[in-house]
């Protein structure tokens, strides 16, 4: 109970000498607040938001598929699929969202005919996030360790069953973690697709400022809209970390 | 049980762990192999149960030849029941899961078939109020007395036993030992590598004893703790049998 106390007490510490830096910051900036010129935008603000959470979740879905794609092409004995998954992944996490979406959606998506730029936009998301996956899965398969392998093998279970009853199920608990915070990143990475005119959160913050010139107001909302997205990932991670401490 | 070794050779990286092993066991219910760390006692027991290929040579059990292909090779394995040194239990599982895992998917038994054999074991082995505890939530000994009842659980035909309490304190140890004795009481057949010197000459009805890359001596248990007749097998004794007579 007193840590309970203590933890709230040191908590609502931290946050309130963020919050007195930050009005001290702002006092300084001597900014004319003019929340009122929003107003008629609220609308416009709720549709991103709604639209980020869409494309985010879908893309989520389909970087999971990919990223098990690509994480089990990564140990076959094949190697022209395990170089290709190598391939994909050192090129997506070595170059910028920024660049890649560009090249995907000038160059690739418009090569291939695919005109819906939220279709693309999906695409783009779900191979960048499942580049970062396909590692965590991998991570996860090899860390499983030999001797549990090995006494798979000894009570005569098949390779098939090998994977499907002690190795996947043990990559995908330790997988659970770092996939949340890689879901967390996803989110706030598709604030990138404004460049490419998909009307999602951060593009429609951008136009408000654009129409209001009130910078501050239109991004401090959005701010808080990827927050409100963002920290029950990182909770719910938190709470994977702590329920299967234990099991490692 | 009757084994037989023939010009076994095995190497690691170049490395040889022992050449041309040739035994022929006594039908025996209870072989023990014995040697210092590193000579290759659990690499010999992992090509007995079919986990490990020799690099040439062969394993007959009961006069039958090991398989080398991939398939019959699960077959075999699947007649055995193999306890390792530690982490023998599948993490992610719970203590009855892990027993019930093998009969169901190895062993196709029906999920009734497999639950009352596996409650079956876990109240032999006096484990029934840990049947739903995951392995870290058990003491060392509690895990390898279930990994013993999970590789018994098919009635297995021998039971290998790599170490089993090498990393267990001597409390926990006992309670695997005596869990050793039960089975050799009841007649089941097992190979165990072990280091507990006085445990061995409890149990063993047959010692092979390793050493150099190559078996130093072999033969029934009651002759080779009374009468050595290597020196290396006599400094082997007196070394760890010291205070024990």
């Amino acid at each position: 109970m007193r840590l309970r106390i203590y933890k709230i007490v040191s908590f609502s510490l931290a946050l309130g000498l963020l919050t007195l830096f930050f009005i001290f910051s702002f006092r300084q900036l001597d900014y004319q607040w003019n929340w009122t010129a929003l107003t008629p935008y609220w609308p416009k603000f709720l549709q991103g938001w709604w639209t980020t959470i869409l494309i985010s979740l879908v893309a989520m879905v389909l970087s999971l598929f990919i990223g098990l794609l690509s994480a089990l092409a990564r140990i076959q004995s094949f190697l022209t699929l395990r170089y290709l998954s190598l391939i994909y992944t050192e090129l997506i996490r070595g170059t910028p969202l920024l660049v890649q979406i560009l090249i995907f959606f000038y160059v690739v998506a418009d090569g291939l005919g695919l005109q819906n730029r939220y279709v693309a936009g999906v695409l783009i998301l779900a191979i960048f996030s499942g580049a970062y996956l396909s590692e965590i899965f991998r991570a996860g398969i090899l860390n499983t360790s030999a001797s549990q392998v090995e006494s798979a093998r000894s009570i005569g279970l098949t390779s098939f069953q090998i994977y499907r009853y002690v190795i996947f199920p043990q990559a995908l608990r330790q997988s659970l973690p770092p996939m949340a915070g890689q879901y967390a990143s996803l989110i706030k990475d598709s604030s990138l697709l404004s460049i490419i005119a998909i009307s999602e959160f951060t593009l429609n913050a951008q136009e408000v400022n654009s129409f209001t010139y009130s910078t501050l107001e239109s991004y401090l909302p959005l701010a808080c809209g990827y927050l409100m997205l963002t920290l029950p990932i990182t909770w719910w991670m938190r709470h994977l970390e702590r329920k299967f401490v234990y099991e490692t | 049980m009757k084994l037989e070794l023939r010009k076994l050779c095995k190497s690691f990286s170049g490395q040889p762990v022992f050449q041309n092993l040739d035994y022929t066991s006594t039908s025996s219910q209870a072989l023990v192999l014995l040697g210092a760390s590193g000579c290759g006692k659990s690499t010999l027991l992992r090509i007995m149960c079919g986990l490990l290929a020799p690099d040439s040579g062969e394993v007959l059990l009961n006069g039958q030849a090991i398989a080398r292909e991939a398939d019959a090779l699960r077959d075999y394995r699947k007649t055995l029941g193999i306890v390792f040194q530690s982490a023998n239990l599948f993490a992610h599982l719970s203590a009855l899961e892990n027993v019930l895992l093998p009969l169901e998917k190895a062993h196709h038994y029906t999920k009734i078939k497999a639950l009352a054999r596996a409650d079956e074991l876990l109240q032999r082995f006096q484990l029934s109020s840990h049947a739903h505890k995951k392995p870290a939530q058990l003491s060392g000994g509690q895990r390898q007395r279930i990994a013993i009842a999970r590789a018994l659980a098919h009635h297995p035909k021998l039971l290998f036993l790599d170490e089993p309490t090498s990393a267990l304190d001597p409390e926990m140890a006992e309670d695997v030992l005596s869990c050793i004795d039960l089975l050799k009481h009841e007649g089941t057949d097992f190979v165990l590598v072990t280091h507990q010197l006085a445990f061995a000459r409890r149990v063993a009805d047959e010692i092979i004893f390793l050493g150099e890359g190559r078996i130093i001596e072999a033969g029934l248990s009651v002759n080779l703790f009374q009468q050595p007749k290597t020196p290396q097998l006599q400094a082997f004794l007196s070394k760890y049998l010291d205070g024990l007579h």
